[in-house]
């Protein structure tokens, strides 16, 4: 009998990365910075899960993202529910892609997703252009952690897939 | 057909989406929670990993180093000293006149020591998470302070974690005072610039206090809140502006650097609410 290691490999990927995330968040809050990162727990679940179980995978992800924090989890769940579709719909295009293309399509993704996420979650009676230089501050500097971290956290990923006996080469995309 | 595939996973979010908004508040709240404490573990163990870390790095230091460190660490426990004999006998003289005059006594409160385990600081929330919680009695709503004043109030308690929102987080609000004035004013945390240390704003400043760059104020707790003790620092005033009303002033609050590497802080316990959770004898 065989059981499809994926979906706990990719979960357990994710939750390695928002602990590791959270370090990093920690040491940058002191310079007055902060990195966010939700495409990257995305990709492969969307790329290479069966629909019924990468949405769940997602959606669980952007629970264990969004419970040590404030208010009600619902924005994190539509911003995961989001980026869970926008790669799925692409998945052909994606699995052609070229490491640094993916890295810039996933670059692109989390741009958007920070900004959807920046609009859902904007405090009451803010200055408006303090805030949105915040965002886009916070948005760059994440943007420019992807390329690094995105191309371990992805060679991390198919390593474990290999290792369990996956195949990620079949239909991943090329190096 | 092709594009009924492409909008099924988009269909599926919609459908999750529905039925997580119908569902109870008290599911939500327990997921929510759940989610919470089987990540809690990683979030204490971050926090011993940072002690290890600051331990290893101490022990680079040289000898000299170390003792000089312990030296002026004395001096300043022997000042605390002193100054606590002082306020036991000031306390006693303040019981004194209270049972003479017949006034209600002030609120008295017990310091729980907790280490910061996480910190998160971004444009949306700004909280540390302690490694105390509810085993050992940390109440939500307590207030949170460390040797330079007030860090915040806590948020959320969890089994044995506990989540502080700071006082920069934007919508934290406190009851404040202007040092030397006695009309209270409201502190708020803001949204704080990229690069930049945490700062705040206060509401209701009457008109009658300037302040200069160069000789800034201090705003410090106030009782009113009921939950901060009185006297402790929130930051200083650094500028003032006209409000919207026309008459009170809007004043910029700068907040210690420290807030932002803060490695231990103190949960404020106030007796009284001890007092009442414990049963009566009657009872």
């Amino acid at each position: 009998m065989e059981f499809d290691l994926r979906w706990p490999i990719f979960l357990l990927s994710n939750v390695l990365l928002i602990v590791l995330l959270r370090m990093v968040n920690d040491t940058a809050s002191i310079y007055g910075f902060y990195f966010c990162v939700p495409a990257l727990l995305l990709l492969l679940p969307a790329l290479h899960t069966p629909p019924r179980w990468g949405i769940l995978l997602c959606l669980a992800t952007a629970l264990l993202y969004a419970a040590p924090y404030p208010g009600s989890p619902t924005a994190f769940l539509i911003v995961f529910g989001v980026g869970y579709v926008i790669f799925r719909n692409f998945s052909s295009q994606l699995r052609r892609f070229q490491r640094m293309q993916l890295l810039t399509a996933i670059t692109g993704v989390n741009t958007l997703l920070v900004l959807l996420q920046s609009l859902l979650l904007a405090p009451e009676n803010t200055q408006s252009n303090i805030y949105t230089h915040r965002v886009l501050m916070d948005t760059l500097l994440s943007a420019l952690l992807i390329y690094p971290v995105g191309a371990w956290f992805i060679d991390w990923q198919y390593s474990l897939m290999l290792f369990t006996g996956g195949d990620p080469r079949s239909d991943a995309p090329p190096q | 057909m092709k594009f009924l595939r492409q909008l099924k996973p988009l269909l599926v979010l919609l459908v999750f989406l529905a039925i997580w908004w119908i569902a109870p508040t008290v599911m939500k709240r327990f997921s929510q929670n759940a989610f919470y404490e089987f990540q809690a573990p990683l979030i204490a163990a971050q926090g011993y990993a940072k002690d290890l870390q600051s331990y290893w790095s101490l022990r680079t230091r040289s000898k000299n180093d170390l003792i000089e460190a312990g030296r002026d660490l004395s001096r300043i426990n022997a000042q605390y000293q002193n100054a606590k004999q002082m306020s036991e006998a000031q306390s006693e003289q303040i019981a004194r006149l209270e049972s003479l005059l017949n006034l209600p006594s002030r609120p008295e409160f017990r310091y729980e020591i907790a280490r910061v385990a996480q910190r998160d600081i971004s444009a949306w929330w700004q909280q540390i998470i302690i490694r105390k919680g509810e085993n050992y009695d940390i109440p939500v709503g307590a207030a949170v302070v460390y040797n330079g004043g007030v860090v915040g109030r806590v948020r959320e308690v969890h089994a044995y974690t506990a989540i502080v929102e700071l006082v920069s987080s934007p919508g934290f609000r406190m009851a404040a005072n202007v040092v030397g004035e006695a009309a209270p004013v409201t502190y708020l945390g803001v949204v704080n610039e990229p690069f930049s240390p945490p700062r705040g704003e206060a509401l209701y400043v009457p008109p009658s206090i300037t302040v200069t760059p160069a000789e800034p104020r201090k705003l410090v707790s106030s009782e009113l809140g009921g939950i901060f003790p009185a006297g402790l620092t929130i930051g200083e005033i650094t500028s003032l502006e006209p409000g919207s009303d026309g008459y009170f002033q809007k004043a910029s609050v700068r907040l210690s650097p420290q807030l932002s590497a803060l490695r231990e802080v103190a949960v404020v316990i106030p007796y009284s609410r001890e007092n009442n959770d414990q049963p009566t004898e009657e009872n």
